[in-house]
């Protein structure tokens, strides 16, 4: 059997949108990566403006971070800085480059339909999960397991199949213009991708200087920008539009800080599961 | 050999509390894995977990008055998951025999069991067990690392090759390195190697998860191997190095089917303490989880018990890597989920836990390898099931 691994040609639009749409984020990311394809997205709907996800969470690259006198809030933008407490939460780096965390109290996505952040950000992360997919496939070519290429191994196949079936549930729900809803399905579904891909990758998904940075990177997007359900009964998860949405003990929680060193506290409780 | 539940209930309960001197670091060794040394090598309650023999361990964990060695896999596999609901990182990073000593204790002959075992009691030492390879991974057919002789008057032997994915490979003192020897299935041998040897190279790589392991890219450039150490060179070609790496897959993957089951109970319970409320959805996800590790738990502890009675039977060994690896990645998952947008900012543990999780879905076999391996096991009729032995 040969193995063909030919990726789809470079920048090809699934759908005729206009020339300027969102799909052109997804080229970029396929292209570009991560990095470099979020400050275009961000030059392009949101220059100036920290765009905040609905627990009141930024992940931009720091460029794109140094430009901006403004954060995006339910009712606009506000001047940065003017009573708004901001926090630092991490600092993520990638390929020589850095994207930034913050919390900034008040902040979050504009009211009503996805705006053009967060629309452009669902085809960003295709994209990344198109060039994941690639890249999988390249790394599983080259390799051989008893004499036979890995790629062509039937498990192996199958997984790639569960990867590809979830990129392909995105491009479909991307064709029209997408709700809330729509964006959160696609986040989850490249979420799902992305671990297959992992999975698919081993040991090799897991180092640092390997695809797995740029899986946790779109990640990351996922967990600061999806959108909420808005349909959640109280105390379930999401439900709300400011703040983290979600209650809990916030100070025995142990907040991130710049370096990562605050470990919560508590003790777990003993369930009934525990006891052998 | 009997499991008394009593005895392991007394035995979790010593591993919960020393779980506990974990958790103020966790964060700190994930930040810094080169702290894992100074933080896990200077207190010698460590080198009691980790399989130390009678021997060499005049000081062992007692549990209502009586020795315990955690030399076998039932009491490994209730020991790891306990510290694993803290840092699996941590605990997979301290000093002592950890795989290779499973090498050690089934072929190695006397003198280089006490050169072994005197070392790691004397100084704390870590320990490497070097298999995979860049390329193939754990493939041994298609194993490059070579030992051959050093010249032509045939004394001595040279090691040549490169290991990668190695666990505590760049602070390690002393381990197992996989290379074959001669061609065919029987020509892999286990070279008992100390890393200060000229042309031994270890290097820490940059990991995204299980930091503190410090996962190394070992390089060997005619590193001087002598006969004496290569382990079971006085037994015969069937029961020497592969045959060793088998059972000590077989008797390892319970243990890392219990790291990842700490690592997800672990996420269940951190949002049980800290989620205050929890309406009717999250309630039941949250006891979806816990019957499923309630049943992984189960799993774990029926491989650990076949690995005992068996070494040479892998087939609940993968079962139960199959059922945890997966638990703890849906697991760690589910609890960010469960604290809802930006939790991976605001609870740098869970983050840290998710992380970590996924490593355990490449160490020690895929869950594609473990699939195949159970369904040989269950065709071979290696299950306990209804059928009538044939």
């Amino acid at each position: 059997m040969t193995v063909t691994t030919t990726g789809p040609p470079a920048g090809a639009p699934v759908t005729a949108g206009p020339a300027g749409g969102p799909e052109r984020h997804r080229e970029a990311a396929y292209r570009d990566g991560p990095v470099s394809a979020l400050i275009q997205l961000h030059d392009a709907t949101s220059p100036g403006v920290l765009p905040a996800g609905p627990g009141g969470h930024v992940f931009v690259p720091r460029e794109a971070e140094a430009t901006c006198d403004r954060y995006g809030a339910s009712a606009g933008p506000r001047p940065r800085g003017a009573g708004a407490d901001e926090h630092r939460l991490g600092l993520i780096a990638l390929e020589g480059r850095e994207l930034i965390a913050l919390r900034v109290d008040g902040s979050g996505p504009p009211a009503g339909e996805p705006d053009g952040w967060a629309t452009g950000l669902a085809w960003l992360r295709l994209g990344l999960a198109e060039r994941l997919v690639d890249r999988v496939t390249t790394h599983l070519g080259g390799r051989t397991v008893q004499r036979t290429v890995t790629l062509n191994l039937p498990l192996v196949r199958a997984m790639l199949a569960d990867a590809v079936a979830g990129t392909t549930e995105c491009r479909a729900l991307l064709k029209a213009a997408p709700t809330s809803a729509t964006l959160r399905r696609v986040h989850r579904s490249l979420d799902e991708t992305g671990r297959t891909c992992l999975h698919l990758l081993g040991a090799a998904g897991f180092v640092a200087d390997g695809p797995g940075s740029e899986v946790r990177v779109s990640e990351l997007l996922a967990d600061t920008y999806a959108p909420t359900a808005d349909d959640g009964g109280a105390g379930d998860s999401g439900g709300e539009h400011s703040g983290t949405g979600v209650p809990y003990d916030h100070a025995s929680c142990g907040h991130a800080t710049y370096d990562g060193r605050t470990a919560p506290a508590g003790h777990p409780p003993t369930t009934e599961l525990e006891r052998p | 050999m009997t499991t008394d539940p009593g005895f392991l209930a007394g035995l979790r309960g010593l591993a919960r509390e020393h779980a506990e001197l974990l958790r103020p670091t966790a964060l700190g060794l994930d930040a810094d894995p080169s702290t894992g040394p100074a933080l896990l090598g200077s207190d010698p309650r460590w080198l009691r977990l980790t399989g130390m023999p009678a021997a060499y361990n005049p000081d062992p964990l007692r549990v209502a008055g009586r020795p315990v060695y955690v030399d076998r896999c039932v009491e490994q596999v209730v020991v790891m998951e306990e510290l694993a609901r803290v840092d699996a990182a941590a605990v997979l990073a301290l000093p002592g025999p950890s795989m290779s000593g499973f090498v050690v204790a089934d072929i190695a002959d006397e003198e280089q069991r006490d050169r072994y075992y005197r070392r790691l009691a004397d100084r704390p030492t870590w320990t490497f067990f070097g298999m995979t390879e860049p390329a193939h991974g754990s493939d041994p057919a298609s194993m490059g690392t070579a030992l051959r002789p050093a010249g032509e008057d045939g004394a001595g032997l040279v090691l040549n090759g490169t290991k990668r994915f190695v666990g505590n490979g760049a602070r390690a003192g002393v381990g197992v390195v996989f290379a074959r020897r001669h061609p065919g299935p029987l020509g892999v041998v286990a070279v008992l190697l100390e890393t200060d040897r000229p042309g031994f190279t270890g290097i820490p790589l940059e990991t995204l998860g299980l930091r503190g392991l410090q996962l190394s890219e070992l390089r060997m450039r005619d590193v001087p191997v002598a006969d004496a150490d290569v382990l079971g060179r006085h037994r015969p070609a069937t029961r020497g190095g592969m045959w060793a790496a088998v059972r000590t897959f077989n008797r390892y993957r319970p243990v890392v089917a219990s790291f990842a089951l700490g690592v997800a109970q672990g996420a269940h319970d951190y949002v049980v303490a800290h989620r205050r409320q929890l309406g009717a959805g999250d309630r039941d996800r949250l006891a979806d989880l816990a019957d499923r590790l309630a049943g992984t738990r189960a799993t774990v502890m029926a491989a650990a018990e076949s690995a005992d009675h068996d070494p040479g039977d892998g087939t609940l060994a993968s079962a139960a890597k199959i059922r945890a690896t997966a638990l703890a990645e849906e697991s760690t998952l589910l609890a960010l989920r469960m604290f809802g947008p930006g939790a991976r900012w605001e609870h740098p543990m869970l983050d840290k836990w998710a992380r970590d999780a996924r490593a355990f879905e490449f160490m020690e076999g895929t869950s594609n390898v473990q699939r195949l391996t159970l369904a040989q096991g269950h065709l071979n009729g290696r299950l306990d099931d209804v059928r009538p032995a044939a």
